[in-house]
C-alpha cells in the first residue's frame, strides 16, 4: 500500500518552479485583462451602462454570490477596484506575501466576474478556476520577493504535492474530458464534420479559419484527432510509466491544440489560460535552460542589463527607509495546512460530480449543495464547440436619427446590410462581441437586456452629437446564415426589438 | 516675558482647554466599544426585515433610492446568512476596540462597518446612530488605545507618554460634539414653537415621542415651568458646548456642564421614546473628564497591597510575559513588578516543581497557579466581586483544568505570541492626519452651518456645491441635527402615527401591528408603543414622504411574514396603509385627528 500511496503522490506533485511560472503569467493575463477592459468600466460596471445593480440584482435574487463591485454604481469606484486589483495582480507577478495576495486577487476577480457575466466567456472561467486551485498550493515558494525574504535556512524540495496539485491536475483534466464526453452526443463530431461547421461560426472565425474551409479531408482528420485527444492525453499526464517524457509531450500537445484554437477563433482568451495551466507541468529544470538559452541568444547587452534594472530596483526600494518596513524576514511554508487539504479533497470531488452533471443532468449536484458552487463561482460548463452550430450571425442595428438619416448604431456607421467580410471582426472587443452574440441569439437574455442595453446606446451617441444628429430610435436586427456541409443560406434577418430614445 | 515663555503658556492652556485626557480617552474607547456591541445585539433582531433582500429594504431599493457616493459593504450580497456574518465581523472589531487590540486598526475598521451598515439602511438611521458613526470617525484620529489596552500593556517604546493629547482630532471631537448642539439650537431659536417657550409642551404632549413618564410628567407640571425647562435646554444647547472649554475656571465649569448634560439626556432617557440617543450622547462626555479627577482616583488606588505585588513568570516562554502584562494592566495593578523566575533561586524551584508562575503579596505570602490569580483579582481595585465566583467549586476545578491545558501545551502560546507582539505606541497624530483633521473640522462647521442656512434661513446665496458635499457622502460625516424640530419658522407640530390593516380571508380586519388585533382608528394613549421596537417606528416615521416607494417592499414583507405564520382563513389577501396626524395646539389641546388612505396593496398570490 505504502509504495502505491507514495507513487500516487510522486505522479501528482508538481515542480515549485513550474507553479511559480505559472503564478507569473497568471498575474500577467490578469492585468492584460483588466487594461483590456478599461475602456469599457462604464458600459460594463457602473450604474449608466447596459447593467445597471437594480437589475443585476433583480436578476440574481436569492443567489449567494458576493461582488465587491456591487457597493457603488458610480464610474469612480469602479475604476478604483479596478487599480485595487492591478495593484493586487503585481503583488501576485512578483509574489510577495503570495498566499494572502492570491486569495485577495481571487476574491476581487470573482468580484469582476459577478458583477457582469455577460461579458464573460470561457477563459474567464479557466483563470477565475486557477487562481481558485492557487489557493491551495504554493506558488510564492521560488522566483518570488517571499522566496527572497524567506528567513529559513532550510532547503526547499523541488516539488510538492497536496491536495490543491491534485484540484489543478483533475481541473485540466476534467475541462478536456467532459467536453469530449459532450461531444460523444453528437453524431458530428464522430462523423468528422464538426470542425467544419465550427469553423463556418462567422461570428468567431479568424480568417485563418476559412482558409483551412479548403481542406475538408483534414478536417475530418482533425475532428476525430481532437476528440481523441481530449480524451486520451490528460491520462499522460499523470502516466506510471514515462510519466516526465509523457506528461511534457502531453503538455505541449495541448498547448498546441489551444494555440490552434487561438488562430481560429475569436473566442477571447481562452486558449491563453489553458496554455497557462500547463505551464505548472513542465519539469522545473526547463525554466533554467530556457534562461541560460536566451542568456546565449541575446547575448546583447540589452538582457543583462534588464534583468540588472530589475535588480538594482528591487534593492532601492526594499532598502529605502520609505519601504524597509514591508519587506520583513518570514518562513516560506510550502505545507498545505490539513484543513486546507481537506476542502481541496472536497472541490476535487465536488467539481467532478458539478461536471458530470453538465454532461448526465441526472447525476448533477442536488439543489442544496449546488449554492456552494455559485458561491465560490466554481461553476463550470464545458461545452467548447461541442453541441455543433450550424449558422453564422451578425447583428445589424439601424438607428433612425432626428435629421432622418438611417445610420447602424452597433458601427456608427451608415447602415448596409450586406454581410460583412469577417462577421467576426465587426465588434469593438471581445467583451462587446461577447455581449452582443450572448444578447441577439439567447431570447431570455434579450427580454432581460435589451432595454437597458438600448438606453445605454441612445445615451451614449446622444452625448456625443449635435442636437440634429441625435438619436431617435433604434431597432435591433440579427442576421443568420445557415451552413450546411454543401453550401452557406443567403443571410436573413429577423427582427428581435425597437427602442425609442428619450 | 520672551516669546518662547509666551507660547509655551498658551500651549499649555490649550492643552488644558482642548487637550483630552488618554485616561479619558480609554473609558471612551472601553465605552464606544460597548455601545456598538449592544446595538448590534439589538438590531440582530431584525436583520432580515431591515438588511436582506426578503426585507422592507432589499439591495435594489437601497440602490435606487441612496445617495450616489454612499458606499455599502452590506450590499455585497442579499442573504441573510453573509448579513448575520458581517454582524459577527462588525462585533469582532468592536470587542478588538473595547480592549484596545491594534486599536487604530480595529477604529477604522469598525467605523467602516458602522458606516456600511447604516448606509444599507439608511430609513432607520436615527440621531443617536448619527452621533455614534461620528464619534468613530473622529476617533481614527485620536491614541484611543493608549491607555487600559492590550496595545498599552505590550508597549515596546520606553518613552513615558504624556497625560493629555491636543490635537486637530482633539479640537475635531470638540467641535463634533458642539456643532451637535449648536445647530439643533439654532434651528429651535429659529423655530417659533421652541422659541415661544413651547418647545418641550409640543414634544412632549400626546405626540410619538413621548413615553408613558413624559405625559405624566407634562399632566403634572404647569406650562410656566415647561416654558422653564424649554429656555434652559435652549440655553444649555447654545452655551454649554462654550462652557465645556471655558478658559478660566476651566474644570469646576466643565465638571458643572457636564453635569448639565448628562441631567438632560437623563431627562430624555425617561421621558422620550428615543432610546439610543441619550446613552451616545452621555458617552459623548467621557473625553471631557478632567485630569485631575484621574490623578486623583489613581492616587487613591496606590494602596500598599497594590503597590507590593511582586509576579515572577517564566521567561523561557514570551506568552507568559505578555499575558502577565495584559493582566496588569487590566487589572489595574500598574505598580506590581514583574521578574523573572530565573532571578531567584527559590522562586525558580517552585516554579520548576508546580510547572506555574508566582504571585507575591504584600504579606510576603506566594501564592501559585490559580490561588495566584484570585490573589490579583483581590488586589484588583475592579475586580472583588468576582472573587466568590473564583471560589465556588465548579469555577475552581473548570479553572484548574484550563491552567493546566495551557501551562502543558505551549503550542497556545507560539501561535498567541504570533499575534501579540511588541509595538511602540506613538499618541502624535501625523501630519497628513492633521491635515485631514483640520480639513475635516471644518467641513463639518460649513455643513452645518449650510443646513441651517438653506434649510432653516431658506437662503441660497452662500451653499455649498454639490462636489464639496459629496465628500461628506463618501464618509458619511453629513449630518443633520433637528431633534424634536422642524425646519421651517412656523413648524405646526402634528402627533403622527400609521394604520396599517390586513384583511383575513375570513373577512375580519385586523391591525398589523398590534398582533393582529381589532383595527381601531382611534388614537392610541401612548403613540410610542405603537411599534415593535425604534427600528421600526424609525423606519416608519421616515417613509412617510415617500410612501409610494417604499409601501410596495413594506406591504410584501408584512403579507410574507404574517402569512408564513397562518394558514387558512386567516391569511391576509391585502394590507391598507393609512398615516394618521393630528394637530398639537397650545395649552393642552389636539386638533382634529386627520386619517388619509396612502394605498391599497394586495398580497402576492400563493401557489
Amino acid at each position: 500500500m505504502k509504495p502505491f500511496i507514495q507513487k500516487a503522490q510522486e505522479l501528482f506533485s508538481l515542480d515549485l518552479k513550474s507553479l511559480a511560472m505559472m503564478r507569473i503569467f497568471i498575474a500577467i493575463l490578469i492585468i492584460i485583462d483588466l487594461i483590456l477592459r478599461i475602456p469599457d468600466i462604464k458600459a460594463f460596471y457602473t450604474d449608466e451602462g447596459v447593467l445597471p445593480r437594480l437589475l443585476l440584482i433583480s436578476q440574481s435574487v436569492n443567489s449567494p454570490t458576493i461582488s465587491l463591485h456591487n457597493l457603488n454604481g458610480s464610474y469612480q469606484f469602479q475604476t478604483f477596484l479596478f487599480l485595487i486589483a492591478g495593484f493586487f495582480a503585481f503583488l501576485l507577478l512578483v509574489g510577495y506575501r503570495t498566499k494572502f495576495v492570491t486569495f485577495i486577487s481571487w476574491l476581487l476577480l470573482c468580484s469582476l466576474h459577478i458583477r457582469n457575466e455577460l461579458v464573460l466567456s470561457g477563459g474567464d472561467t479557466v483563470l477565475r478556476l486557477l487562481l481558485f486551485w492557487s489557493l491551495f498550493m504554493p506558488l510564492g515558494a521560488r522566483y518570488s520577493i517571499d522566496s527572497i525574504l524567506n528567513s529559513s535556512k532550510e532547503k526547499l524540495p523541488e516539488k510538492v504535492f497536496s491536495m490543491g496539485t491534485v484540484g489543478l491536475f483533475a481541473q485540466v483534466a476534467f475541462i478536456y474530458w467532459f467536453t469530449a464526453l459532450l461531444k460523444l452526443k453528437y453524431p458530428e463530431w464522430l462523423d468528422g464534420t464538426a470542425i467544419f461547421y465550427s469553423l463556418k461560426e462567422s461570428q468567431y472565425a479568424k480568417p485563418f479559419a476559412i482558409t483551412l474551409l479548403n481542406y475538408p479531408d483534414l478536417l475530418k482528420i482533425l475532428t476525430l484527432a481532437v476528440l481523441w485527444f481530449e480524451i486520451i492525453g490528460p491520462f499522460f499526464l499523470a502516466f506510471p510509466f514515462f510519466t516526465i517524457p509523457l506528461r511534457i509531450a502531453t503538455s505541449l500537445g495541448l498547448i498546441t491544440l489551444q494555440m490552434s484554437f487561438f488562430l481560429c477563433f475569436e473566442v477571447g482568451f481562452f486558449p491563453w489560460s489553458c496554455s497557462i495551466a500547463m505551464l505548472s507541468f513542465f519539469p522545473g529544470t526547463t525554466w533554467e535552460k530556457i534562461y541560460s538559452r536566451l542568456n546565449k541568444i541575446l547575448t546583447l547587452d540589452s538582457f543583462q542589463f534588464f534583468v540588472n534594472v530589475i535588480k538594482t530596483t528591487y534593492t532601492k526600494v526594499s532598502t529605502s527607509q520609505m519601504f524597509k518596513p514591508f519587506f520583513v524576514e518570514r518562513t516560506v511554508n510550502i505545507k498545505t495546512p490539513l484543513i486546507l487539504n481537506v476542502v481541496a479533497a472536497f472541490f476535487v470531488v465536488y467539481i467532478f460530480f458539478w461536471n458530470l452533471g453538465t454532461v448526465y443532468p441526472k447525476y448533477s449536484i442536488p439543489n442544496k449543495f449546488s449554492s456552494i458552487g455559485y458561491a465560490l463561482v466554481i461553476g463550470q460548463h464545458w461545452f467548447m464547440f461541442a453541441p455543433p452550430v450550424k449558422f453564422g450571425c451578425w447583428p445589424t442595428f439601424p438607428g433612425r436619427l432626428k435629421d432622418e438619416t438611417i445610420i447602424d448604431v452597433h458601427n456608427s456607421k451608415p447602415l448596409t446590410w450586406e454581410r460583412p467580410a469577417l462577421p467576426s471582426q465587426v465588434y469593438k472587443n471581445q467583451r462587446w462581441q461577447t455581449y452582443v452574440i450572448n444578447l441577439t441569439i439567447l431570447p431570455n437574455i434579450l427580454n432581460a437586456n435589451i432595454y437597458h442595453y438600448a438606453t445605454y446606446l441612445c445615451n451614449n451617441w446622444n452625448k456625443r452629437h449635435p442636437e440634429d444628429k441625435k438619436l431617435e430610435e433604434i431597432e435591433f436586427y440579427i442576421n443568420f446564415e445557415h451552413n450546411t456541409l454543401e453550401e452557406t443560406s443567403e443571410p436573413e434577418n429577423r427582427f428581435l426589438y425597437k427602442h425609442e430614445c428619450k | 516675558m520672551s516669546n518662547e515663555e509666551n507660547k509655551s503658556r498658551l500651549n499649555k492652556k490649550l492643552n488644558e482647554i482642548f487637550g483630552i485626557d488618554l485616561r479619558s480617552l480609554a473609558l471612551f474607547r472601553i465605552f464606544i466599544g460597548i455601545l456598538i456591541i449592544a446595538d448590534l445585539i439589538i438590531r440582530s433582531a431584525d436583520i432580515k426585515a431591515f438588511y436582506t433582500d426578503e426585507g422592507v429594504m432589499p439591495r435594489g431599493l437601497q440602490m435606487g433610492t441612496s445617495v450616489k457616493w454612499h458606499f455599502s459593504i452590506h450590499l455585497i450580497s442579499g442573504l441573510l446568512e453573509v448579513q448575520i456574518f458581517l454582524f459577527l465581523i462588525a462585533g469582532f472589531f468592536a470587542f478588538l476596540l473595547l480592549i484596545g487590540y491594534r486599536t487604530r486598526l480595529a477604529t477604522i475598521i469598525s467605523w467602516a462597518l458602522i458606516v456600511s451598515l447604516q448606509t444599507r439602511n439608511e430609513m432607520i438611521i436615527d440621531g443617536g446612530d448619527q452621533w455614534l458613526r461620528l464619534i468613530l470617525f473622529w476617533c481614527i484620529f485620536l491614541p484611543l488605545g493608549a491607555c487600559y489596552s492590550v496595545d498599552s500593556a505590550l508597549n515596546s517604546s520606553s518613552e513615558k507618554l504624556p497625560k493629555r493629547i491636543l490635537s486637530f482630532g482633539a479640537i475635531g471631537l470638540f467641535l463634533q460634539f458642539a456643532l451637535v448642539y449648536w445647530t439643533t439650537g439654532a434651528l429651535k431659536w429659529h423655530n417659533e414653537s421652541w422659541s415661544s417657550g413651547n418647545g418641550v409642551y409640543y414634544t412632549l404632549y400626546e405626540t410619538q415621542y413621548s413615553n408613558e413618564t413624559g405625559q405624566a410628567l407634562l399632566a403634572l407640571l404647569p406650562l410656566e415651568v415647561l416654558k422653564i425647562l424649554t429656555f434652559a435646554i435652549m440655553w444649555l444647547w447654545t452655551l454649554g458646548p462654550l462652557l465645556l472649554v471655558f478658559p478660566f475656571f476651566t474644570y469646576p465649569i466643565r465638571i458643572l456642564t457636564m453635569t448639565f448634560f448628562l441631567m438632560a439626556h437623563l431627562g430624555f432617557l425617561f421621558c422620550l421614546d428615543i432610546e439610543f440617543f441619550p446613552y451616545v450622547s452621555s458617552v459623548a462626555l467621557i473625553p471631557f473628564l478632567p485630569s485631575n479627577i484621574w490623578d486623583k482616583l489613581i492616587a487613591s488606588l496606590k494602596t500598599p497591597n497594590r503597590l507590593n505585588l511582586k509576579i515572577y513568570y517564566d521567561e523561557q516562554y514570551d506568552f507568559c510575559k505578555k499575558v502577565i502584562l495584559i493582566v496588569r494592566t487590566f487589572f489595574l495593578i500598574p505598580e506590581t513588578t514583574l521578574t523573572p523566575a530565573k532571578q531567584d533561586s527559590s522562586i525558580n524551584e517552585i516554579m520548576n516543581q508546580n510547572k506555574t508562575w508566582i504571585v507575591i503579596d504584600y504579606k510576603n505570602t506566594k501564592y501559585i497557579k490559580l490561588h495566584a490569580f484570585k490573589s490579583l483579582c483581590e488586589a484588583s481595585p475592579i475586580l472583588g466581586f468576582f472573587i466568590p465566583i473564583l471560589n465556588t467549586q465548579a469555577v475552581t476545578s473548570l479553572g484548574e483544568n484550563i491552567y493546566t491545558k495551557v501551562s502543558k501545551n505551549q503550542l497556545l502560546g507560539a501561535k498567541t505570541t504570533q499575534l501579540l507582539q511588541y509595538r511602540s505606541i506613538n499618541i502624535k497624530l501625523s501630519m497628513a492626519g492633521t491635515l485631514l483633521a483640520a480639513f475635516f473640522s471644518i467641513y463639518i462647521l460649513l455643513f452645518n452651518f449650510d443646513v441651517f442656512y438653506t434649510q432653516s434661513l431658506q437662503k441660497t446665496k452662500y451653499k455649498l456645491s454639490e462636489e464639496f458635499k459629496n465628500i461628506g457622502h463618501i464618509l458619511y460625516i453629513n449630518q443633520f441635527w433637528h431633534m424634536f424640530v422642524t425646519y421651517d419658522k412656523k413648524g405646526d407640530r402634528y402627533a403622527l402615527w400609521n394604520v396599517i390593516l390586513a384583511k383575513q380571508k375570513n373577512g375580519k380586519e385586523i391591525d398589523l401591528f398590534n398582533n393582529g388585533k381589532p383595527v381601531s382608528f382611534e388614537k392610541h394613549k401612548n403613540l410610542c408603543d405603537i411599534y415593535r421596537n425604534r427600528f421600526w417606528k424609525k423606519y416608519l416615521l421616515s417613509i412617510r414622504s415617500f410612501h409610494n416607494t417604499f409601501l410596495p417592499y413594506f406591504t410584501l414583507y408584512e403579507c410574507n411574514r404574517w402569512n408564513s405564520k397562518h394558514t387558512g382563513a386567516n391569511k391576509i389577501y391585502s394590507i391598507d396603509f393609512y398615516s394618521m396626524n393630528q394637530k398639537i395646539l397650545p395649552k393642552h389641546e389636539l386638533g382634529e385627528i386627520e386619517k388619509v388612505l396612502v394605498g391599497k396593496y394586495q398580497c402576492p398570490v400563493e401557489s
